[in-house]
Order: structure tokens, then sequence, then C-alpha cells
């Protein structure tokens, strides 16, 4: 059961991030959610919004970013209209095992992203990335 | 708000949120380190791969000239990011 939800559209741009923060940490305040999912749901969320406005050739001047609490979980989604698709949920993972002279740059915010968060989900439906974050409650 | 500031002993403090808008300011603090290096994360609040792609590029230009950077009094949740990242093996961390 979905307890509370809100959303927001932000500009396409990387000076939003201090306003999504903003917005994240009061939302995980409100809902007493406790300070380290404050911070793992901002990194997730600067992850995919940093994806967006770096390699999303979009129409629409903002991002959607809403967040979602249920009993168990909360859910995060950023959604990017007027994009080519782009699934993130089958990007090849990096090799972090590699020495520094042979990483390469790139991929390592959605690796973090998979880490930090316990489910990732995709969705393309006439144009628009739906990017959906799930982090169980307690883990 | 992020800050970034050399001390003695090439010691750079970083503090604050090192995000995706703060990359050039941790670049140009960082390219005044031109010799091996500490970095002390105690006051870091916050670093996200962007903040993490400024350090790795100075880790490696400094060790094409056989130096490198040390990173201390880093908090347990920025230390599990350089964990999941495979970064302990990148850099010395203490």
């Amino acid at each position: 059961m979905e307890l509370q939800a809100t959303v927001k559209k932000f500009p396409r741009t990387i000076g939003a991030l201090d306003d999504i923060f903003e917005f994240l940490e009061q939302y995980c305040a409100t809902h007493n959610l406790g300070s380290a999912t404050a911070g793992t749901v901002c990194l997730a969320v600067e992850e995919i919004f940093t994806n967006m406005v770096k390699y999303n050739e979009a129409t629409a001047p903002n991002i959607e970013i809403g967040v979602s609490l249920y009993e168990d979980r909360l859910e995060v989604r950023l959604v990017d209209a007027g994009v080519s698709e782009f699934d993130i949920t089958h990007v090849p993972e990096v090799d972090t095992s590699q020495p520094l002279k042979n990483r390469r740059p790139g991929g390592l915010g959605l690796h973090l992203v998979k880490k930090i968060m316990d489910r990732v989900e995709y969705e393309y439906t006439d144009g628009t990335s739906k990017i959906t974050m799930i982090k169980y409650l307690g883990n | 708000m992020f800050e970034a500031r050399l001390e003695e002993n090439n010691t750079l403090f970083l503090s604050g949120r090192l995000d995706a808008s703060q990359t050039n300011k941790a670049a140009s603090a960082l390219s005044a380190i031109q010799e091996s290096g500490v970095i002390d994360f105690s006051e870091l609040e916050y670093i996200s791969s962007a903040g993490i792609g400024v350090l790795l590029a100075a880790q490696r230009r400094l060790q094409d000239h056989g130096a490198k950077l040390k990173l201390t009094n880093m908090s347990a949740h920025i230390r599990d990011i350089f964990r999941y990242a495979g970064l302990d093996r990148v850099f010395e961390i203490e």
C-alpha cells in the first residue's frame, strides 16, 4: 500500500542538483527515513539524473522525479520525455577488479546505483524513459 | 557546498558534498598536488561517481610520475562507495 507520494520537475541541468538533494532530503526527513537512506537516495538519483542530462537528446526541458513510500520500501522514479530508448538495466557490468591503467571512463555511476539500491527497473513507452529504483526499508 | 583547502605536508582537506556540479572546483584543487599527497575526507559528507572520477584522474596523473594519493579519514558510507567501485585496490585508504 502506497503511504505517501510526491512528484516534482527539475530543469535539465547539472545545476539543479542542489534543489534535487533538498527535495529528497526533505522527503526523507519528513518520513523519518534516516540520513543513511537519504544519502543513498541522493546518490542514486544524482547518478541517473546526470546520465539523463549528459546523454539523452531530449525535447522536454524538465526531468520529473517522484518518490513513493510504501510500508516496506521507498521507490524513486525519474521520468524523461522525448528521448531515445536506453535500457540501463542491460548495460554491461564495470570490471571493478581492473587496475587503474586498464579502467575506462563511464559506467561507474550505474554500477554504484545497482550496488546501493535493491532493485532497478526500466520502462520505455512512447518516447518516455522511466527508471524506477527501489530501496527496501531496514536493509 | 563543497570546499577544498590545501594545507601543510601536501594534504588536501575536502569538505561538504562532492557531486557532479563541483567537479571543476575539485579538479582545480587537486591540480595543486604535484607529488605524493594525502586527501583528508574527515569533513566530506558525500561523493558521487563524478567526484570519484576527479580523484581517479588525479591518481592517474600522479602515477605517471611515480607518485600517488593516499585517502584518509573516510566515513563508513563513503568507504563503502569506494569498496563497491573497487577503488580500495586503486588508492591506499587508511
